[in-house]
């Protein structure tokens, strides 16, 4: 046996030697991405992303949709059936990002709610309301801690822009038909586990989320590359005089050159005290 | 003269042999022509093209990381463990070739706090909540799981011969899929007379991996990756 305890110690010191003496690089471990020398607070993350999807929105809303349908475009709810030639309202967009969202690995939540919603799916519950009426009331975008989802950022979303109001006041299935400009329709909500994060996830949130844009948005250009008749793609807006659609890098050039400022502004001149104070400024 | 075997020496060669036949045993039982075997399941109607790896993914690290850093996991050295040989399988790898721009329920949307009740009902966070591999069955979906978000349905012009509104109230809830298809990927009509909904009978058997009763023919076809 003596034989064998040699053999067995043996194989302890080459195996301890594997693991630990020649051993490789360190897995980082999770919390790592809390120890960044710079953290932000979720609300100031909150704002920069509400910042992005705003910018993504009013561009896709009145850049393509608005210009669009004058020019003939068409748009509706049954945009993704194979045989269908229409391209995503607003709200489908939005929906199209937050599924794109559901792939990356950062733990943000992007939803659509309303206490007038078109779809009845939409509809605020009962403690969603009571946040909304107060964001009603202040302008002001609302972040509070939930159970078992975290963090939730609530901000206001309001008719910007002309096709807002009429599409939403024509729908056959709108319980409300007298929107005007400037009122707030609803509300974007935001989710996300934990109340800080450090420099590195802040920014792989709003690059996921600019990642999501574009991704809905080629969807809408895979699907409009089959129409009939053909509808010239490329660095071109669509204006009075051509139906042209920007590509998705023309389109993602705009998005983030108009949220690029928030999204600096936030991780630099982080305001612990009030995050929703942002809101105010994105929507005066 | 031959040495007498002695028990001792058997069990040390026994030892001994451990771990090259460990070794060997991995490797066989690796490969892609025994999958059958190790698999602990019939596969999913469908999915008899898939390979194991398609969904089972190798984690990203060298295995000598991986018990490093549990080891270090255990020792009270680090705050979380790491996955050792292969990450969890999750709805990221069922949406790698089953997504759809017209899925009716998307899981993502189950994560907002308002469907916080309605996901203790029904885990519909995750393709898992109602479906598994290595199972005989496509879904193991309870008929009743509409009650969790459709309990207060409403519609302003039902076009159905028994309303909407008195299904919900009769708690007939074995009757929504019978003319609604769960993820709305079927080229179906729902019909307008209750009477020629599919029975009960036949959307058990379609969530047991039978025939479907809104037609074989779909929007989109599953992407292979």
């Amino acid at each position: 046996m003596t034989i064998f305890r040699i053999v067995l110690v043996g194989v302890f010191t080459c195996t301890g030697i594997y693991l630990f003496a020649s051993a490789p690089q360190p897995l980082p471990d999770k919390t790592a991405l809390f120890t960044s020398k710079r953290s932000v607070n979720v609300g100031n993350m909150f704002n920069a992303v509400n910042a992005v999807n705003h910018a993504a929105r009013a561009i896709y809303t009145e850049r393509i949709v608005g210009v669009g349908l004058k020019l003939g475009l068409k748009f509706g709810e049954d945009w993704a059936e194979p045989e269908v030639e229409k391209g995503p309202l607003p709200a489908l967009f939005l929906r199209l990002v937050a599924s794109r969202m559901e792939r990356k690995s950062t733990r943000l939540g992007l939803y659509l709610g309303s206490d007038e919603p078109i779809n009845k799916s939409n509809l605020f519950d009962a403690a969603q309301s009571v946040s909304f009426e107060m964001m009603k009331n202040t302008k002001q975008a609302v972040v509070m801690p939930v159970d078992v989802v975290g963090y939730v950022g609530m901000y206001p979303d309001v008719a910007s822009s002309a096709p807002c109001v009429t599409c939403h006041n024509d729908h056959p299935d709108s319980p409300k038909t007298d929107w005007e400009l400037n009122d707030i329709m609803g509300a974007t909500t935001w989710t996300y586990p934990v109340a800080k994060l450090g420099a590195d996830a802040y920014l792989n949130a709003t690059e996921d989320l600019f990642q999501s844009i574009e991704e809905a948005y080629g969807m809408y250009i895979d699907k409009v590359a089959i129409f009939n008749p053909n509808i010239e793609i490329g660095v071109r807006w669509p204006d009075s005089d051509n139906l042209t659609l920007p590509d998705r890098k023309t389109f993602m050039a705009a998005v983030r050159k108009q949220a690029s400022t928030i999204i600096v502004e936030e991780l630099i001149l982080i305001n612990p005290l009030d995050p929703s104070e942002k809101a105010k400024e994105i929507f005066k | 003269m031959l040495k007498k075997v002695t028990p001792d020496t058997i069990r040390f060669f026994a030892l001994l042999l451990i771990l090259p036949m460990a070794f060997i045993g991995v490797v066989i039982l690796g490969s892609p022509s025994f999958s059958n075997v190790v698999a602990h399941g019939p596969i999913q109607a469908g999915h008899d093209t898939l390979q194991c790896s398609d969904c089972h993914r190798r984690a990203d690290a060298t295995v000598r990381q991986q018990i490093q850093a549990n080891l270090n996991y255990v020792l009270g050295r680090r705050e979380n463990s790491v996955d050792f040989g292969y990450l969890p399988v999750t709805s990221g790898e069922c949406l790698d070739c089953h997504e759809r721009p017209n899925e009716r329920h998307p899981i993502y949307r189950f994560r907002e706090p308002r469907f916080a009740e309605a996901i203790e009902v029904v885990n519909a966070v995750s393709c898992m909540g109602c479906h598994a591999e290595h199972t005989d069955e496509r879904s193991f979906m309870e008929l009743g799981v509409c009650a969790a978000c459709h309990d207060d349905l409403k519609l302003v012009n039902d076009p159905v011969d028994v309303p909407h509104e008195t299904l919900v109230r009769d708690s007939q809830w074995q009757t929504c899929l019978g003319c609604h298809d769960f993820h709305g990927n079927h080229i179906h009509t729902s019909p307008k007379l209750l009477t020629e909904a599919a029975p009960v009978e036949a959307i058990m058997d379609y969530l047991a991996a039978g025939n479907s009763p809104y037609g074989m023919d779909k929007l989109y076809k599953a992407q292979i990756k």
